[in-house]
């Protein structure tokens, strides 16, 4: 057994897009995330902006509404100068403020350069836009649904914070997503270990499947591997975040660990699986293995801030069924729910996934004798 | 050692093995021919119980082979048809790892994986990983995989494909050298001459059936060609065609493009009667030579008659 884990281990080490996809891809996006939104314990500085309305409209006073509130809020993330067209125009050209804002039907942004700031209160005007943007289609299509709706994105815009006082970062929340994206990624070890398993996908699995050594030793040695190599992989990017990039990934590291225990698992054994998919051409199926990692990704919240919450309130089965969605929720409630009763629900439900998921890898890619080669 | 007896392998409609029955003793080196797709690789996976079949029985070493049948392929080495090997691993970790899988024992495998090096010539080549190898050195680092652990039966699918003829003719040996070392072998090819010079007896397969079987001998004796007479650079009018049709032994005559080739029956003197009959009518001509029948001949002549069927 450990002559077959040394060689496995080497093979997976060695194969570069491997390696790139399950290991050096988190860190290098975790890394990207660091860049682009920086720390989430670094401090923000204010962000002077003016308002200038432009008319009367309805969406004129709710986009100063909202700008007032975010004011308020204790982020203290922009300061609000109401002034005319003139006064706020020669503020910006004496860059005494980073951003005008025209409120009007269509609110529009004036900003001094392109730098984060700008991007700060590009995405304060591209929030509102969107939600008013819902609030007209639900006024028109689901009026009955208006107030509900009202209240949702009421508590959105407010900063939300728990019963045990801790906020959910947006930022910090992009790396609980990573987490659960690099879980997912392990599928690129147990695709590979999965190939050079199956005869009828791959000469070295047909050179191995007719050998004295059975193929339950070679596939327990191959599962032990690359679920060890890709809970390493996770050990480094958790350390990354958390030592180098300075992620406050706080909350019981014990708990962190059993996450991605389980989770890293599913995504290696998710990885098995599509290898198994022996019909499909090996570009086909490396694409799948792509395509599935980012897209459970995407739907956990790692590209699109609020998606998550966004399918929690409309279809809440796909944030259960979905691991990488699991995975985050299950960071949450170590990290700012501090819920152990939804913890162990995560942990129950990926446990389950793991088994469901490990069975039907071992069912397919089992077979000593084969209809076809 | 290995027994065949009536081995259907159907895929859907068509029929991949036809009542296979072949009989393979120990000490032979036994080739098994025939043109692409005719079922030899389906034969061998079959053999080792890779494959499942319709019909039949397959027994190797006197048992019934299955695929938990791991005493019996213990005995086994396989050189699969393409070569089957980890590109991340090096020459020599290639081999360790392959004998590992059948060999327990660190000390002797580390003995079998040097042996093997030196069998196949790779003893400079340890550390290169496979895409730094050119074909021939890929095909021997195939080999010699397959034949680390020293089984008793090697089987060998189309080893030589895409090798250039220095390294074939480095391999040949090498599989000559396995046999008198007390191994079995299966080769199978669709390399005519190849298997006319390693294997002792030969069995042709065509359209999943065996449709002849024996020494090389024998074989050739099977058919009706017992010489081809070649001429180059010949002017030959109809008439004359004609006559020498008549030539006695002559059985079968092509003139094309001024080449004029004659198959005989076995017989002395087929030679001098044409080169008389050429002088005699004075007519000119290039090169001239006789060739004995190869096996060649044989399947050309044994499938050509299956085929006009």
């Amino acid at each position: 057994m450990l002559h077959l884990i040394k060689y496995c281990l080497l093979t997976i080490l060695r194969q570069k897009d491997t390696v790139f996809w399950s290991m050096l891809f988190p860190i290098l996006l975790g890394t990207l995330f660091y860049a682009s939104f920086g720390s989430s314990n670094a401090e923000i500085e204010t962000i002077d902006v003016a308002v200038v309305e432009t008319d009367n409209s309805e969406m004129s006073k709710s986009f100063i509404s909202f700008l007032e509130m975010m004011e308020k809020d204790e982020s203290e993330l922009i300061a609000v100068q109401k002034l005319s067209k003139e006064e706020a125009n020669k503020k910006l050209e004496d860059l005494d403020i980073t951003g005008l804002f025209y409120a009007c039907e269509e609110p529009e942004l004036v900003v001094t350069g392109n730098n984060i700031n700008s991007s700060i209160l590009k995405s304060l005007l591209d929030t509102f836009t969107r939600q008013a943007q819902m609030y007209k289609d639900i006024a028109m299509e689901k009026p009955q649904k208006f107030q509900e709706a009202t209240q949702s994105a009421y508590l959105e815009f407010a900063s939300e914070t728990t019963l045990t006082g801790k906020k959910v970062d947006g930022m910090v929340q992009y790396f609980y997503s990573l987490i659960g994206m690099a879980c997912m990624f392990g599928s690129f070890i147990g695709y590979l270990v999965s190939v050079q398993l199956q005869a009828n996908v791959s000469s070295v699995g047909l050179r191995r499947a007719i050998s004295a050594t059975s193929k339950l030793k070679q596939f327990i040695a191959g599962t032990i591997t690359s679920v060890f190599v890709h809970y390493v992989n996770l050990a480094i990017l958790l350390l990354y975040l958390q030592y180098v990039l300075k992620i406050d990934l706080s909350g019981n590291i014990i708990k962190l660990i059993g996450i991605c225990l389980t989770g890293g698992f599913i995504g290696v054994s998710i990885g098995m699986f599509t290898g198994t998919l022996s019909k499909l051409p090996d570009g086909l199926r490396i694409g799948i293995l792509v395509a599935e990692g980012l897209l459970l990704s995407f739907l956990s919240g790692l590209m699109v801030e609020g998606i998550k919450g966004l399918i929690e309130d409309n279809f809440p089965l796909l944030n259960r069924i979905n691991p990488a969605a699991v995975i985050t929720d299950a960071i949450y409630s170590i990290t700012i729910y501090d819920d152990p009763g939804r913890y162990t629900l995560n942990i129950v439900i990926l446990v389950i996934m793991s088994l469901i998921t490990g069975a039907f890898t071992f069912i397919m890619t089992r077979r000593e004798c084969y209809d076809s080669i | 050692m290995v027994k065949v007896e009536n081995l259907v392998k159907r895929y859907g409609n068509f029929v991949a093995l036809d009542h296979l029955e072949l009989k393979i003793n120990e000490g032979e080196v036994f080739g098994l021919l025939g043109p692409n797709g005719s079922g030899k690789t389906t034969a061998i996976s079959c053999m080792l119980a890779l494959l499942k079949y319709d019909k039949g029985n397959i027994e190797i070493f006197g048992e019934k082979i299955k695929p938990g049948s791991y005493n019996i392929k213990r005995q086994i080495g396989i050189v699969p048809q393409n070569v089957a090997v980890f590109e991340e691993l090096s020459v020599i970790e290639n081999i360790d790892y392959f004998c590992g899988l059948y060999i327990r024992s660190k000390a002797e495998r580390k003995k079998l994986v040097n042996e093997a090096i030196g069998f196949t010539g790779l003893e400079k080549y340890t550390k290169m990983r496979p895409k730094q190898l050119s074909g021939g050195l890929l095909r021997r680092l195939n080999i010699a995989c397959g034949i680390v652990h020293k089984p008793r039966l090697v089987i060998m699918d189309e080893p030589t494909v895409a090798v250039d003829p220095q390294s074939r003719n480095k391999i040949l040996e090498g599989i000559q050298e396995l046999n008198k070392n007390g191994s079995t072998i299966i080769y199978t090819s669709h390399y005519m001459e190849e298997v006319e010079q390693i294997c002792t007896r030969i069995a042709i397969i065509d359209g999943g059936r065996c449709i002849a079987n024996g020494t090389k001998e024998e074989l050739k004796s099977m058919i009706k060609t017992g010489e081809t007479i070649t001429v180059e650079n010949v002017f030959i009018s109809e008439k004359q065609l004609s006559e020498i049709k008549e030539i006695q032994n002559v059985f079968e005559l092509q003139y094309e493009d001024n080449v004029l080739v004659l198959r005989c029956t076995s017989a002395k003197h087929n030679l001098i009667r044409l080169m008389n009959y050429l002088q005699d009518n004075d007519i000119s001509f290039g090169r001239v030579f006789s060739e004995l029948p190869t096996l060649n001949d044989v399947f050309l002549e044994i499938t050509g008659k299956k085929l006009r069927d």
